[in-house]
């Protein structure tokens, strides 16, 4: 009977502590996947909750206003149509074609689901009306719009550009882009955030993450030369690592090499440093995490389709960014803002500071270091 | 001997509660004027201290255990009130049904002696039960598990009555060290369940027949040798059926993987995706009674009702009802603890790990924590059967209990000198 005793009280124990792990679990997710799960597009409840308060304002960094609703209800965007394009990835329309854009994933302050009840009553009793809260967002709509006329016409593309010490997305754009105010049928490519919905080989930028585990893991490598010889070859597998563009054979050291982003060079190093030292350093910069940035939803990279090791051309041409290497052109921003920011990776950021209706801040900016994911020497 | 007249802290539990459901119940009158709510409003709290405090003096029972299990009964009637009036009524028949199941079972542990003569039978009626589904088929029996049984209109789950009949007959088998015969039992109701697709009962059974072991053979080897060979057994016959039989566990592991990816699919995540949305509309404090979402969930009143508290009640009262659960695990662990006989002790124990085993694997399935499988939430699902064995369940320790006070009179009585059994 002792023993038995001192069983049932380690089952106790045990089956008390099952019952803690759901709750524990949900409110993790709740902090963690909250707003992606309510601002899901299948979330009926929020439909519910809108209509009875005015959306507030979305601005851009410097006050020019996005989207605004007027008194008649009806949602207008920028006053510009070049800004309205350009900035319709980052913001949304009323239609809701663009996924977990501005307009539906903020929809805690746009429709002030954060107010308080005394804040609500305030609001009645001095306007008549509920004012969702006013939202800055960390781009410039002016930048933007000319970076868009910089872009080839008919392409499809992204362009990102970020303050790499504080995380501030200045520009986030996709091709093709539309105007919001249109009543064409929106095609599900123009519908696609190309910046953070479009997975594809990084291709040459991608050889930063090589040189950087390159730095880390093979010492002496700064002073070996590199014969950029147009191609390689490795042993028994018939394809071969070329040189874009052929050329005549040189050498060249890594600095040059990487300055020339010489595909043998670094073809040669993905295989000197093997599949697992290569990709940690990619799981050092965050390809395989699961994204849960606060204003964005971003797709996870990830390094190989599984995780049996890459051998001779795959881990050569994945070396230079290709093979089956699949990461979001935000991704790449960020691993190069990271390498700018002495190893620093920061949380890409949107918005800059939400008012309440009554004048008061809701929210500030506040950056956020996402992960570090190089020494500072080695940054250098 | 000083006998100063304290005010009994269970029946202030029993006050604390009949206040809460009084303010919810009136709330939800306040909101629609209805009638019905307002009667709600004196019935339950009268229902509470009728059940809290007459009870007791009739048949001998652990108070605070029927405190707590009163409060979530009265909870799942609000619940199922807030969505339909008459559902709620239904439900408040279900627990009567559920008081008398209780009732019937802790009088049968107190009262039967001889617990050999009657495995036998038993065991074959469980079986002979869990076969029903085969022969029987429910007409709504296309969710997953063929796991019920329909008499005209009314459809009854035979898993969860048998459940009674387990614990009783695993307990007896280990107080007396039957440890291949119930493993072999243990293996044949697992065949019923697995073949009826209804994995979460067969989860639940298979986890309190683990704990069983354990406690009555102590030994960390055996329990672990089976979880071990349980875990090569699923690998094996994973690879056997992998395109027939697992088909549809490998789309339930999808659903939870992902929710979102399969929620426009036949049998994908829609209801996973629906409760979790609810989950975050409620967030930490929930949208308040009556202004919640739930109904988006099809199977909001059963499986997914912990959902609904959770959207309506927020995730910090969620967590405090869990607490209610855990404490009536934790009483239950102290029943058995106290208890005279192995056979006792190991009925508690597997009562409160079925019961523990049951809400773990629904909660955790609506929160996304493990594949969602079929089961209620003890005391909360809308339903008769569910309530019926929980309250059966209950009914097994109350009896422990029950008896445990009895052998303590007997006790004082037999060491009576005058005034010193007053100190307890």
């Amino acid at each position: 009977m002792k023993k038995l005793r001192r069983c049932i009280r380690l089952i106790a124990l045990i089956l008390t502590l099952l019952l803690l792990v759901p709750m524990g679990y949900s409110a993790y997710s709740l902090v963690v996947y909250g707003t992606r799960w309510r601002t899901s597009e299948y979330n009926t409840y929020l439909r519910s909750q809108k209509s009875a308060v005015t959306a507030g304002s979305i601005l851009d960094r410097s006050g020019v206003v996005l989207a605004s609703t007027g008194e008649d209800g009806n949602r207008t965007y920028a006053a510009d149509a070049a800004v309205r394009s350009a900035m319709v990835h980052v913001v949304g329309d009323s239609r809701g074609n663009i996924k977990n854009a501005v307009e539906s994933f903020m929809t805690e302050y746009l429709y002030g689901l954060k107010m308080s009840f005394t804040e609500r009553l305030t609001q009645l009793a001095r306007n008549g009306t509920l004012r969702g809260d006013t939202i800055t967002l960390t781009c410039s709509s002016e930048l933007s719009a000319y970076a868009a006329s910089q872009f080839p016409k008919g392409k499809s593309g992204a362009i990102v550009v970020m303050n790499y010490k504080t995380g501030e997305l200045i520009v986030l754009e996709s091709f093709p882009n539309y105007d919001p105010t249109t009543t064409a049928r929106v095609s599900s490519l123009m519908a696609l955030n190309h910046a953070t919905r479009w997975l594809s080989a990084p291709g040459s930028t991608f050889k930063i993450v090589t040189l950087a585990s390159a730095l880390q893991n093979l010492p002496g490598v700064t002073t070996r030369t590199f014969q950029c010889s147009g191609l390689v070859d490795f042993g028994s597998s018939l394809r071969m690592v070329s040189d874009y563009g052929g050329g005549a054979p040189r050498t060249l050291s890594l600095r040059a090499a990487f300055l020339k982003s010489c595909n043998s060079t670094f073809s040669m190093l993905a295989y000197d440093l093997g599949d697992s030292r290569l990709r940690q350093t990619a799981a050092d910069f965050g390809i395989g995490d699961d994204f849960t940035f606060r204003d964005l939803v971003v797709e996870n990279s990830s390094f190989a389709n599984s995780s049996a090791p890459l051998l001779g051309a795959d881990l050569g041409w994945t070396g230079v960014g290709q093979n089956e290497l699949q990461l979001t052109p935000l991704h790449m921003c960020m691993i190069a803002s990271a390498v700018a920011n002495k190893g620093v990776m920061m949380e890409p950021r949107l918005l800059l500071r939400a008012e309440t209706a009554l004048g008061n801040m809701r929210t500030g900016y506040e950056a956020k270091v996402y992960k570090r994911v190089l020494s500072a020497e080695v940054a250098q | 001997m000083k006998q100063k007249k304290r005010r009994n802290p269970i029946d202030l539990l029993t006050g604390v509660m009949q206040v809460f459901f009084f303010a919810a119940f009136f709330l939800l009158f306040l909101k629609d004027w209805s009638v019905e709510a307002l009667v709600m409003a004196f019935a339950v709290p009268a229902l509470l201290y009728l059940t809290g405090a007459v009870l007791p003096r009739l048949f001998p029972m652990d108070k605070l255990l029927l405190a707590l299990i009163n409060f979530l009964c009265a909870l799942g009637i609000l619940l199922q009130f807030r969505y339909s009036a008459s559902r709620g009524f239904t439900q408040a028949f279900n627990y009567a049904l559920g008081l008398v199941a209780m009732i019937g079972c802790s009088l049968m542990v107190r009262h039967i002696r001889s617990w050999k003569l009657l495995t036998v039978p038993m065991m074959l009626a469980s079986c002979g039960l869990l076969a029903l589904p085969f022969v029987f088929r429910a007409a709504n029996a296309g969710k997953g598990a063929t796991a019920w049984v329909g008499f005209g209109s009314m459809t009854m789950q035979p898993s969860e009555l048998v459940k009674i009949l387990y614990v009783l007959i695993l307990s007896f088998l280990l107080s007396r060290r039957r440890v291949v015969t119930s493993m072999i039992f243990i293996g044949v109701m697992l065949g019923f369940l697995v073949l009826q697709r209804d994995l979460g009962t067969a989860a639940i059974y298979a986890g309190t027949g683990l704990v069983l072991l354990y406690a009555a053979t102590h030994s960390k080897l055996l329990t672990g040798g089976i979880l071990a060979g349980a875990a090569g057994g699923i690998s094996v016959m994973y690879l056997l059926f992998r395109d027939s039989y697992f088909l549809t566990v490998q789309n339930r592991i999808n659903n939870w993987l992902d929710p979102f990816a399969t929620y426009d699919k036949l049998g994908g995540g829609y209801q996973i995706v629906q409760s979790l949305i609810a989950i975050a509309n409620g967030g930490w404090w929930g949208t308040g009674l009556g202004l919640g979402s739930a109904e988006m969930i099809p199977e909001f009143r059963t499986d997914f009702i912990f959902s609904a508290l959770m959207n309506e009640f927020g995730l910090v009262f969620a967590a405090l009802i869990l607490c209610v659960y855990m404490l009536i695990v934790l009483r239950s662990a102290d029943i058995a603890l106290r208890s005279a006989s192995a056979f006792h002790a190991l009925l508690s124990t597997a009562c409160a790990a079925a019961f523990a085993l049951q809400t773990f694997i629904i909660i955790g399935g609506i929160t996304k924590l493990i594949p969602m499988t079929g089961v209620t939430v003890p005391f909360l699902s809308y339903g008769g059967t569910s309530i019926v064995s929980c309250m059966a369940l209950m009914g097994l320790i109350q009896g422990t209990a029950g008896l445990n006070e009895h052998l303590l009179k007997e006790d004082r009585r037999l060491a009576d000198t005058p005034g010193e059994g007053a100190a307890l």
